[in-house]
């Protein structure tokens, strides 16, 4: 297995509030990298020091065999709440790395194209993000990620604010997409079901301090994504051992396990 | 037709309230029937014509001197009207245009820049209370009276609402915007005239529509004691020959142009800004 992401050692502290304490983890490449746990547990934290929009506070993070010092293009991120540019279109929002670079008008059009077949939304071109479901808004800011060829896609728990359908929907939906693109996917999510859904591999986390409890293999327990049947025993099992797991840090938190 | 389950029929919602003629007239119906009452009133002879002189009068003195050279009564009173007016709307744009020129940029800077903000804001907060009429004196002492003197006042009226907005609109944008441009590989500067600015448009605007609304505020002050033309200086003038009559056609004037190029300013915002509003399509 390639390395796409090592981090290597990572403490995290806001003053004295320690957040990550001693991760140590690697992302394979073309991986679904889920990171799980309840709020706070500072995952949210750690998917934005691998974006490059925080640093750490001890230890390093490598992108192959890059420190990472800042944002780059060459890893996406997708927000929660599905952060995008308003007063341009759906076709302009997606164009936004590609004009960045200064490729020219002709170029973005025909990469746009491709990327707005991929997540489905032709005929939706030009209307303007508020205009768009908030699900169709997630697409658009995958197809903007996607369009400017990221290595690495960072996704914070990008479904958070969709409703139950839509949710599991778009979970099929990245699916695809994934295995189209082959993409590293680093994904954060507080939902044992959703990771179990779509992770190659799960790293579960504890609180106070952040860090983590145990990584699982999850194309090695209960298949590769494709062929993944939630019903089985050997899945429910793991969906237990994920929940025990994650128990004791709950506190007063609804872990919405659904 | 609206729904009318369960209203009672009365003097209020009765069915005439909602024909299309009454919905036409709605919006001047209450100015019709002020100036009816106006001119009903003046016609009275309660009132001398100085003090109060008919609608009908005013609107007489309005057109002529839009229309008619009249040489007795000299340069300020006949076919000059649209002079008047002209230079009023020009010192109006100048001293407006120069604010936007100094506030926009200045704006950016201070929202932008926190260290920037600390820096500027004790002197913008110590100058921005103080009317600006009552730069007028200095103005003429610096300036003499004239365009410099007028536009210079417009300038200080237009200049603080439209950074105090322009402040506003950046420090407001969207932080995640921000890092969203920047893990698509943005730098400062394309994050500063691709995301700050499109995102601070609106705001900008609002500041340059109140600002349109006090520079014509100001102008017609600072022309009654700086210029030699002008509406400001027209009725001023026309006090003088207790003229009543284009005293309040002047008003008039003023108003009329004034509310036109502010409903210029926000029809263009509508147009511009249409990715503000809309509607949820499909899911």
């Amino acid at each position: 297995m390639k390395v796409a992401i090592k981090i290597d050692n990572v403490t995290k502290k806001f003053g004295d509030f320690t957040c990550l304490e001693s991760i140590n983890l690697e992302i394979f490449k073309g991986e679904i990298h889920t990171l799980l746990g309840p709020s706070g547990c500072g995952k949210t934290t750690l998917l934005r020091m691998i974006a490059g929009l925080e640093s750490p506070t001890e230890g390093k993070i490598l992108n192959n065999t890059q420190v990472i010092t800042g944002p780059s293009a060459s890893r996406g991120f997708i927000f929660q709440h599905g952060a995008a540019f308003p007063w341009r279109t759906v076709l302009k929002n997606i164009e936004f790395g590609l004009e960045l670079k200064g490729i020219d008008k002709e170029k973005r059009r025909e990469i746009c194209r491709k990327y707005i077949k991929l997540v489905g939304l032709e005929g939706f071109e030009n209307y303007y993000p508020h205009q768009i479901s908030g699900g169709m808004r997630q697409k658009m800011v995958l197809a903007t990620v996607l369009a400017n060829g990221p290595e690495i896609i960072l996704m914070d728990e990008p479904f958070g604010a969709l409703d139950a359908q839509t949710r599991s929907y778009m979970q099929r939906e990245l699916l695809r997409i994934w295995e189209e693109t082959q993409k590293t996917v680093v994904f954060v999510t507080h939902s044992i079901r959703e990771a179990m859904v779509i992770s190659s591999r799960v790293s579960v986390f504890g609180t106070r301090p952040g860090r983590i409890l145990h990584t699982y293999d999850l194309n090695r327990r209960i298949g590769s994504q494709k062929h993944r049947d939630l019903s089985e025993e050997r899945a429910s099992r793991l969906e237990y051992e994920l929940y025990t797991k994650l128990q004791p840090f709950m506190g007063h938190e609804n872990g919405e396990a659904g | 037709m609206e729904e009318e389950v369960g209203k009672v029929e009365n003097i209020f919602t009765a069915h005439y309230w909602r024909l299309p003629f009454w919905r036409l007239l709605r919006p001047y119906a209450v100015i019709l029937a002020f100036i009816i009452l106006w001119e009903l009133v003046a016609s009275m002879g309660i009132f001398p014509p100085y003090i109060l002189p008919k609608f009908s009068t005013v609107m007489k003195s309005l057109f002529s001197s839009l229309y008619v050279e009249n040489p007795q009564t000299g340069f300020p009173f006949s076919g000059d009207l649209i002079p008047h007016t002209l230079w009023s709307i020009w010192r109006v744009l100048v001293g407006w245009g120069l604010g936007i020129l100094l506030a926009v940029p200045l704006g950016v800077i201070m929202g932008w820049s926190k260290n920037m903000e600390a820096v500027l804001n004790p002197l913008i907060e110590a100058v921005r209370p103080i009317p600006p009429l009552a730069w007028i004196p200095l103005a003429v002492i610096w300036f003499g009276l004239g365009f410099t003197s007028t536009v210079f006042i417009v300038f200080l009226g237009a200049f603080f609402p439209i950074l105090l907005n322009t402040i506003h609109g950046v420090k407001s944008v969207d932080k995640t915007a921000i890092e969203f441009a920047q893990t698509l590989g943005a730098s400062q500067r394309q994050i500063l005239y691709k995301v700050v600015l499109p995102s601070a448009l609106p705001s900008i605007f609002t500041g340059m529509r109140i600002g349109m609304g006090i520079a014509w505020m100001t102008v017609v002050a600072a022309e009654m004691i700086a210029a030699k033309y002008g509406l400001g200086y027209m009725i001023w003038f026309a006090r003088h020959q207790f003229d009543t009559a284009l005293i309040i056609g002047g008003m008039i004037t003023i108003g009329v142009v004034s509310i036109s190029m502010v409903t210029l300013m926000m029809k263009l915002e509508d147009r511009l800004f249409k990715w503000r509003k809309g509607m949820v399509v499909g899911g």
